[in-house]
């Protein structure tokens, strides 16, 4: 079977997988919540009526979610319904954040990661292992805003207060407009690359610690398989010197499984940013859905599981399509 | 005279039975469960977890033990740090904030064993028949857990509470209906490789229906993944009740969970209260590090090459 018609496949199914998705939630939202609740006690008492007929809620809902969905396939995400804005760009406006978020999370992840992995494995039980497993478990095991907060104690008060500086190291919120506004001097000036950084790193290293935690340990388990084949002890035997083994030989077939792993959470971070939003109050992706979850906005709600579940779908097929290229024995079955 | 012979033959026979027991039955392995076992608690940090744990139930439920304070029992000492009354200090209700822990933590280890029991039931029935018949019934969990994959489990969380109310029996099933995927896959892939095993087709051939092969020989025998899974599925129960109520959609008033407890003191999370954020947050954390040792601690023991890798 060639790539493109495998490829194609995926794509069908995914739709199909996208269109039921899309449906549940949108049903969901729609049955459980009212948003013209808030109308109940308006003083025009024909004010919820008009509401309902303009949300369309006096239809049947399959009905409605046609409606939706044509407009959807249009690229029209319709408005929010309550307030005025694009569905469209709050979604846009948040993905932009969400994305330099999980951008740097995943860089930052796949160094220490992987790194750690690799040592770990090179040094198997010794103490630079025990420690890499160590922080594996403290960061699968730990609820995320939780160590948010450990975090912007320790970064916003203790420290500072501790060493007597008057202001934060770093800032409880990732929002920069209020600091670019402030008038440093452009954005590549000294001044204003550390304060992104300082905007930055808490909500970085939160997101990334887990990354960190599953990554190292995936990656020091293929690595450990690796080290332990037939190739590495041929490739000691006749001499190579130990760096080349681990970089050119252990390394590059430990990285395999690695490609699946990395490019599903990579997926996953849309919308796995949620909490980590809403803790460092972060106008992204996982902001737009608390504030339209906390309204009941089915058609905001709707469009942020299509765009977020896409890009789960295209991590999901990106991951299967790069395997043969990182592995070619794939290829040939 | 016969007595003396008598003796004789019972040393004979004893030094015999001595050889037998020594050199024979001590080389025969024990069954394979107590070796399981003895794998188990010679993993240090998945027995102490043991420990951790039946200590935290018993505390959880007689919290007399170790607190002179009844729950909900308001003092006049408001906002007290940590000290030797109150060994977590109290909050601002003057509540003793050990109390109210251990009282919350019943809520919590409640919610998290029901739902491993749940989800694990569901998942190795559900894997245990998609990895036998392997056809449309397997598709179908496929799907199924690609939709699950799709939409985030906080999504239907949110929902599914907003729905059902805040009744946590609602939780306890909600929590299992999207936990039980990881435990079906696994034994799914558990029961693909027992299925071209012999004493299954010899099952086959003595006539056995396909219900009673699922029940009696795949089942048990993916015991070991079973296991692994529902302490891993608990630990990652207790982490999503945590968030849930932590966001406000979870356990509500008067009912307190860990979680529950973390979003009443979210706004002393910053500050010089802090103390009263940390105390469910850390009993969250350990209690979820020691699901995952004694998960970790079972697979080892099952399988014993996992540990040397």
């Amino acid at each position: 079977m060639g790539v493109t018609i495998y490829a194609l496949r995926r794509l069908i199914a995914s739709l199909i997988l996208l269109i039921i998705a899309s449906f549940l939630v949108f049903g969901g939202v729609r049955t459980i919540f009212d948003p013209t609740a808030r109308l109940s006690k308006n003083k025009d008492v024909q004010a919820r009526e008009r509401e309902r007929v303009r949300l369309g809620l006096d239809k049947p809902l399959i009905v409605q979610y046609k409606n939706w969905m044509s407009g959807v396939i249009k690229g029209d995400f319709g408005r929010e319904d309550i307030g005025s804005e694009q569905v469209a760009d709050k979604l846009k406006k948040g993905f932009s954040k969400t994305f330099e978020l999980a951008l740097w999370g995943a860089l930052v992840a796949a160094c220490f990661g992987i790194t750690f992995g690799i040592v770990a494995a090179i040094r198997r039980n010794r103490p630079i292992d025990y420690a890499v497993t160590a922080f594996s478990y403290f960061g699968i095991a730990v609820p995320t805003f939780a160590f948010a907060y450990v975090l912007m104690n320790m970064f916003a008060l203790w420290l500072p207060n501790y060493f007597g500086s008057s202001e934060p190291w770093l800032f409880t919120t990732a929002t920069t407009q209020g600091s670019f506004a402030r008038g440093y001097d452009g954005l590549w000036s000294l001044a204003s690359i550390s304060d992104y950084i300082r905007h930055m790193l808490m909500p970085i290293m939160v997101l990334s610690v887990q990354l960190i935690a599953s990554w190292s340990r995936y990656q020091r388990a293929s690595m450990v398989e690796a080290l332990q084949s037939d190739y590495i002890r041929t490739a000691h035997a006749k001499g190579m010197s130990k760096y080349r083994v681990y970089t050119r030989h252990a390394l590059r077939n430990s990285q395999v499984p690695m490609v699946t792993v990395m490019a599903l959470d990579i997926g996953l971070l849309f919308q796995g940013l949620i909490i980590t939003e809403f803790v460092f109050s972060i106008p992204g992706l996982g902001k737009v859905f608390t504030d339209a979850l906390s309204v009941g906005d089915a058609t905001t709600i709707a469009g942020w599981t299509l765009v977020t579940a896409t890009f789960v779908i295209l991590a999901n097929l990106i991951a299967d399509l790069l395997l043969p290229v990182v592995d070619p024995r794939i290829r040939t079955t | 005279m016969s007595g003396l012979e008598e003796t004789k033959e019972n040393d004979v026979s004893k030094q015999a039975s001595k050889h037998i027991k020594e050199t024979i039955v001590e080389s025969i392995p024990p069954p394979i469960k107590f070796r399981a076992l003895k794998r188990f608690y010679a993993n240090r940090a998945a027995t102490i977890s043991v420990v951790f744990l039946v200590a935290l139930i018993v505390l959880c439920y007689f919290p007399n033990l170790i607190t002179d304070f009844s729950q909900n029992e308001q003092t006049a000492f408001k906002r007290l740090p940590p000290n030797s009354t109150n060994w977590l200090g109290t909050d601002l209700l003057g509540r003793d904030i050990l109390t109210e822990l251990l009282y919350a933590g019943q809520i919590t280890l409640r919610i998290a064993i029901a739902v491993g029991i749940i989800s694990t039931f569901i998942g190795s029935l559900a894997g245990a028949i998609a990895g036998y018949f392997h056809k449309i019934i397997d598709s179908l969990l496929m799907r199924v857990t690609d939709l699950f994959l799709v939409v985030p489990q906080l999504v239907i969380l949110a929902l599914a509470l907003k729905k059902f109310g805040d009744e946590y029996i609602a939780m306890v099933l909600i929590i299992s209906l999207i936990s039980w995927m990881f435990t079906a896959r696994l034994v799914r892939a558990q029961v693909l490789s027992l299925k071209s095993r012999e004493f299954i087709d010899a099952a086959k051939m003595n006539g056995r229906s396909s219900i009673y092969i699922v029940f009696r020989h795949l089942i048990p025998n993916s015991w070991s993944v079973i296991a692994v899974s529902s302490a891993f599925t608990i630990a990652g129960a207790i982490l999503l009740e945590s968030t849930v109520s932590f966001l406000g959609f979870g356990v509500q008033a008067p009912l307190t969970s860990w979680g529950r407890m973390l979003y009443d003191f979210k706004g002393f999370a910053i500050g010089q209260y802090f103390y009263l954020f940390l105390s469910p947050a850390l009993a969250t954390f350990f209690t979820v590090l020691a699901f995952n040792f004694i998960s970790d601690g079972l697979r080892d023991a099952f399988d014993p090459r996992s540990e040397q890798s």
